[in-house]
């Protein structure tokens, strides 16, 4: 439900985006409702999907995959841990570049595939492990779970959250929250702000720029210092962490160097995924 | 097989009865307990003459086992006999990192010495001063929960911080995982910088306790399988000892066997988790049968890797509530006060009460929020320098203080 209500708290497609993904859609024989594609799409393949089907090809005709017809909007692979992994792993190349090539003897192409990928997986088969000490699952089938996800694939996700179980009350009502609407007023001026940067979202900012855009308050550097020396954050985690803090920045509408605060945010919201990263190991 | 000078006879007596030790045990269908009675009986040089010359009932040792063995496992016995040299059968035994124990000579763990099953011969690669201090054995099902398993990783390593050692059986599960404890302790390493700032009570004089693992397979052979790495890693740091001789994969009466050894190695059996019908039940009963203290780990009454280890407390065992009641059965107290508490004095206000809002138990990170009142940047840069200098750690998205600042 989460991943569904994403699209509708993105801005409008700006028109160049538009034409790009109205000719995907084209390609793919997406009915287009008469006229451009103007908002977010969404994709959720089945786990099931073959390599094909989410990056593209075909024999007789070309045929854009999953991830091209996300092109612009949100790709979302639920049950993440059941997909082939080499049909995962074949989706990291588009993921850093957003474009795939497809070479068939009969053509070639180059198609958009620049995606906001969401995913999600239960922590272990028996899914009980959002609760401490419930899981029952056997060593064995848990380490067979978890390789199936590559590390650079799990790498490249900037935001890694432990979904905990609702509590009673939150499931027979409970308090609202807030209307996608209020939140994508937020969003849309922190997408303006990165606009002012010159690029369409923060995910884009390359590294001089970050270092331009997002300097460090001194304790948000000793904060990822401390962090560096345990080992646990690479060189491109520390990147993507920035980003993060400065997207939290923006949300907040605040100014200047990052603080401690927004790059501690940013950290948690990069947890280890308790299934993957294990407890014991 | 070469025909070398220096034959059996004209080795010193001890060096005589090891090698037919060894060559005894390398025959199928021979066990400890017939081993035992040749060693303190007839000799093994005596039995092993009467196997090679075909009659074994002349041996009053060995006489009870023939009569019992079916006539082809008597001839397999024997046939296997033909084929094995006792000079060169101690000598691969004693090749590389390898060791030969024999029961009465120096070498010999003292704890199983006067051990009413004792095994006559033992094979051993490490240090076998891991024995000479405190040792309790942790043992537990294979089928473990992840509750279980973190408990018993956190005895490895807290037990091992008072100095005792740690005997298990490196199967799958609870033993795994409490040598996995263990041996964390040993990989942190003393120059550890983390150690030499926070904590002024280092493990100075009292170095930490050691894994030992007591297999039923030949030392050089791995299983289970997965366990490879950790099986070099215990031989590597602590001692590894087997009655099984080299080459020789574990055949299913060798478990229980070997379980009795790690009863009497230790000072106290701690059972983590175990179904009513198990190997670490059998272990308990070796343990009562040697007046080796029992502990067992409580769980709830519906779980079924609790079942066991609730009959085992029913019928008198110690219960565990933590590595303290274990201290206290071997006569034992905590080396230091828990490290935690000292540094809490030094952290400022908000560190201090995200502290005390996760307590001892896990909590997540709304509930940390909620209870403290600090807004969410507050609470993740104290939660991000706690998890780097190991004070807390995180599993699942939830929150938990570390025992003994491992990561």
């Amino acid at each position: 439900m989460l991943a569904s209500r994403l699209p509708g708290l993105l801005p409008d497609l700006c028109r160049e985006e538009a034409m790009e993904a109205t000719r995907v859609h084209s390609a793919a024989g997406l009915s287009l409702h008469g006229g451009l594609v103007t908002r977010p799409p969404f994709r959720a393949p089945h786990h099931t999907a073959t390599m094909v089907a989410l990056v593209g090809g075909g024999t007789e005709a070309m045929r854009p995959g999953e991830v091209s017809m996300a092109h612009s909007g949100v790709l979302f692979l639920d049950e993440l841990a059941e997909f082939a992994p080499a049909v995962l792993d074949a989706l990291r190349q588009p993921l850093e570049e957003g474009v795939i090539r497809i070479s068939r003897a009969k053509f070639a192409a180059r198609l958009p595939a620049r995606v906001l990928l969401v995913a999600a997986m239960n922590p272990c088969p028996c899914g009980e492990a959002a609760r401490p000490g419930a899981c029952r699952c056997p060593e064995g089938l848990l380490s067979r779970y978890r390789r199936r996800l590559s590390g650079p694939l799990l790498d490249r996700f900037d935001l890694r959250i432990d979904v905990l179980l609702p509590e009673v009350d939150q499931l027979l009502g409970g308090e609202p929250g807030e209307p996608s609407s209020v939140v994508a007023a937020r969003v849309a001026v922190a997408r303006d702000r990165a606009v002012l940067r010159g690029v369409r979202a923060n995910a884009f900012l390359s590294g001089p720029e970050l270092e331009r855009w997002a300097p460090l308050a001194p304790d948000a550097r000793d904060l990822l210092a401390t962090v560096l020396r345990t080992g646990r954050l690479s060189a491109r985690g520390l990147a993507r962490i920035r980003r993060v803090a400065l997207t939290l920045a923006d949300l907040a509408g605040h100014d200047g160097p990052l603080t401690a605060g927004q790059v501690g945010t940013a950290l948690q919201l990069r947890a280890d995924v308790a299934g993957v990263q294990g407890v014991a190991a | 097989m070469t025909a070398t000078p220096s034959g059996p006879n004209t080795l010193a007596g001890s060096e005589r009865e090891a090698a037919h030790l060894v060559a005894l045990c390398s025959l199928p269908g021979l066990g400890p307990a017939t081993l035992l009675h040749c060693h303190r009986g007839c000799g093994a040089e005596a039995a092993w003459a009467a196997i090679v010359a075909g009659r074994p009932l002349h041996v009053p040792e060995l006489a009870a086992l023939f009569r019992r063995l079916k006539e082809d496992a008597r001839s397999k016995l024997l046939a296997a006999a033909r084929l094995v040299d006792p000079v060169e059968e101690l000598a691969r035994h004693r090749a590389g990192p390898f060791e030969v124990l024999i029961l009465g000579y120096p070498g010999y763990p003292a704890r199983l010495a006067d051990d009413p099953a004792a095994p006559a011969v033992l094979f051993s690669t490490g240090r076998l001063a891991a024995l000479d201090g405190p040792t309790v054995a942790i043992v537990g099902t294979r089928n473990a929960t992840r509750l279980g398993l973190e408990f018993s990783t956190r005895m490895g390593i807290e037990l091992a911080e008072a100095g005792v050692s740690i005997v298990s059986g490196l199967a799958l599960g609870i033993d795994g995982a409490a040598h996995r404890g263990t041996l964390g302790i040993w990989n942190r390493g003393y120059d550890d910088e983390e150690l030499d700032q926070s904590d002024e009570l280092t493990i100075e004089d009292n170095s930490p306790g050691l894994p030992v693992g007591v297999i039923a397979s030949g030392l050089d052979i791995t299983y289970p399988r997965r366990h490879a790495a950790l099986h070099q890693q215990v031989a590597g740091a602590g001692l590894l000892l087997s009655e099984t001789p080299l080459g020789v994969r574990p055949s299913s009466w060798r478990f229980p066997a070997r379980n009795r050894i790690i009863a009497g190695l230790s000072d106290a059996v701690v059972v983590v988790e175990s179904r009513s019908v198990g190997g670490s039940m059998l272990t308990a009963v070796e343990a009562l049968d040697r007046g080796v203290p029992v502990l067992a780990v409580p769980g709830h009454p519906a779980a079924p890797a609790a079942t066991g280890t609730n009959d085992l407390i029913f019928d008198g065992a110690h219960i565990v509530r933590s590595v303290d009641d274990i201290l206290e059965v071997i006569g034992l107290s905590r080396p230091a006060p828990d490290r935690n508490r000292l540094a809490v004095e030094k952290l400022d206000r908000e560190h201090r009460l995200v502290l005390e809002v996760i307590g001892q138990l896990p909590a997540a990170l709304p509930e940390i929020m909620e209870r403290s009142g600090l807004t969410l940047e507050r609470v993740s840069e104290v939660l991000v320098h706690f998890e780097a200098s190991g004070t807390i750690v995180r599993s699942g998205g939830w929150f938990q203080r570390s025992s003994g600042g491992v990561r």
